[in-house]
């Protein structure tokens, strides 16, 4: 890896030029608090401070509905997407980047899932440093930076943003503006240090997740399951929100007019009740407190058990966009009392 | 030569309503004439005389209120191979079905002096009167919707109704929560999905035309209608748009 410095001014040259060489996606505001992903479209829209965006990253490599392939009487099988050009992600905070990478595992897992890979293999990623908010839990989930996954990292310094080149794309990226960027010098350097323990500082909820994984196993019989199962409406935003929630429902449908039948993949959720039905009609969790306390153990424990880490990025949109103002902290600790 | 294959033959029939879902199937505009390549409409109450043939498909809207109606359904049932329940009021009474005990007040405030004799019962989906094979609710039904159920059921397929709520399609099209960020008393998260968010979608909160889905979660709800400041009163009168029948 090599550090290099921006003057802050000159990130707008930066995108522009980024932006004439790829498909750039950048946040922008949407509501008074939301923020969202959206082509680049001049940098007076793109955001620079904001925590998080309604729909994570996974909408690139997973979108809500997808065209598997298609076919029609008269042809062969046809693979959906269409040829997309190679894409830069920017403005995606550690935990977003810690979401891709837990999905990059998941569609590797026993296979490769080419629908996935088609995407994300085209996309690159620019990484932007935040400071936390009251729903943040990076930092007790060990997310709160990364060394890996993104092609540049940006760390917002006073006048500077502090560099860091990982990979191939990203020195190339350099190299579209090389007069940008320069060696940083001793007090930028002394100044990214101070900003790290200042953000350390600033973290204000911990979630203990020491033994997570045993508690909730052991707990799983609690009354806690029960008792928020009254107030969750198994809507499915958390579910939605989530920058690791993968699933999938697959299903055929039939255009009418034109006759040509398309495989689509859509996001489906594990809170919604006929998620676990199968052919017979058994439900394995047709009640409301098995299926609040899955989600739970999914993200804790079930996908930790083969990769080593939790799915939670502590991203904090679930417990921002519930609309019932369920927290998973409180859950937790609910459990841990 | 082999004669051309018989079309399957299609009926829409009007019941007590605004005739808006009949609408909708006419703004099909250019797709309602590749449809009508596939079958031949034998009955349209609303805009065409009877032609006297049985369909092999009927969509029935509104609601039955009215005297005749319900014996008609009857007669109708036993001609076709699928009778479908479009819009709402059909599905299940719908807006027309609203405050039944308020019900002799209203008619003598509507019709003042022709209100006495004017018969009227109260307001019934269709399948309290007949079984329906399907139901497509809706106020007005979705068009992309309809035509994907007739693709089925043109292949002699009964399709499947979505039950999820509209919570998850609304998130899919990354629209900011009503509820959430604005306070806005919105019906999402007990409601059908099926409508692709249309009201969410360009700010207003969602009114529940598509009806519950399976285990809507409606207490949950109630009590949320209350931390953001809304009345009794009120939530009873969210609720009862659509989802209230006497």
């Amino acid at each position: 890896m090599i550090y290099r410095t921006m003057i802050k001014k000159t990130l707008p040259r930066f995108l522009d030029t980024v932006n004439k060489n790829y498909r750039l996606i950048v946040p922008e505001q949407k509501g008074k608090e939301t923020y969202t992903f959206k082509p680049y479209s001049g940098f007076s829209n793109v955001a620079t401070e904001f925590l998080r965006t309604i729909i994570p990253p996974k909408q690139f490599f997973l979108p809500p509905k997808e065209d598997l392939f298609h076919v029609s009487g008269t042809s062969d099988i046809e693979v959906g997407a269409e040829e997309e050009p190679f894409s830069i992600i920017f403005g995606l905070h550690s935990c977003d980047l810690h979401g891709i990478d837990i999905l990059d595992k998941a569609f590797s897992y026993g296979g490769k899932d080419t629908f996935y890979w088609r995407r994300r293999e085209k996309t690159g990623f620019i990484g932007l440093s935040c400071l936390p908010d009251k729903y943040c839990l990076c930092k007790s989930m060990h997310t709160d930076f990364i060394v890996d996954i993104y092609d540049l990292f940006l760390y917002t310094l006073d006048e500077v943003y502090m560099v860091s080149v990982r990979t191939a794309l990203g020195d190339d990226m350099l190299r579209l503006c090389p007069e940008l960027f320069r060696e940083p010098t001793g007090k930028e350097i002394a100044e990214y240090k101070d900003r790290i323990e200042e953000r350390e500082s600033m973290f204000t909820r911990i979630m203990d997740i020491t033994n997570l994984a045993d508690l909730l196993t052991l707990e799983y019989k609690s009354d806690v399951w029960e008792q928020y199962s009254h107030r969750c409406l198994f809507c499915g935003s958390c579910v939605m929100v989530c920058p690791t929630c993968q699933c999938f429902d697959v299903y055929d449908s039939t255009d009418l007019l034109t006759d040509i039948t398309v495989r689509w993949r859509r996001w489906d959720a594990c809170m919604r009740k006929d998620y676990a039905l199968v052919t017979g009609g058994h439900n394995f969790r047709g009640a409301r407190p098995e299926r609040f306390r899955f989600r739970y153990l999914h993200k804790e424990i079930g996908f930790a058990e083969m990769h080593g880490k939790a799915t939670c990025t502590g991203c904090g949109r679930c417990s921002e966009t519930c609309p019932a103002g369920i927290d998973m902290v409180e859950v937790v600790r609910s459990i841990r009392e | 030569m082999t004669k051309a294959k018989e079309k399957p033959r299609l009926g829409l029939y009007s019941l007590t309503s605004c005739s808006g879902d009949i609408l909708e199937i006419t703004n099909l505009e250019e797709d309602l004439l590749k449809l009508l390549d596939l079958v031949e409409v034998v009955d349209l109450n609303v805009a065409m005389p009877a032609t006297g043939m049985s369909p092999d498909i009927a969509l029935v809207e509104g609601a039955v209120t009215q005297a005749g109606e319900a014996g008609f359904l009857r007669g109708l049932r036993k001609k076709v191979k699928y009778l479908v329940a479009i819009g709402t009021c059909a599905c299940t009474g719908g807006v027309v079905a609203r405050g039944p005990k308020k019900r002799k007040g209203w008619l003598r405030d509507v019709y003042p002096e022709t209100g006495e004799g004017f018969i009227s019962g109260f307001p019934r989906p269709v399948s309290d009167v007949v079984p329906v094979d399907f139901s497509i609710p809706g106020c007005p039904i979705e068009k992309g919707y309809l035509m994907h159920c007739l693709g089925y059921l043109l292949r002699g397929v009964v399709p499947e109704v979505p039950n999820y709520p509209l919570c998850m399609e609304c998130k899919m099209k990354g629209n900011e929560c009503l509820l959430r960020y604005r306070g806005l008393p919105c019906l999402g998260p007990v409601t059908r999905a099926g409508c692709g968010a249309r009201q969410p979608s360009v700010g207003r909160p969602c009114d529940g035309c598509f009806g519950a889905y399976e285990d809507a979660n409606r207490e949950a709800l109630t009590e949320i209608f209350r931390q953001i400041g809304l009345g009794e009163d009120e939530i009873k009168k969210r609720f009862d748009l659509f989802w209230e029948r006497g």
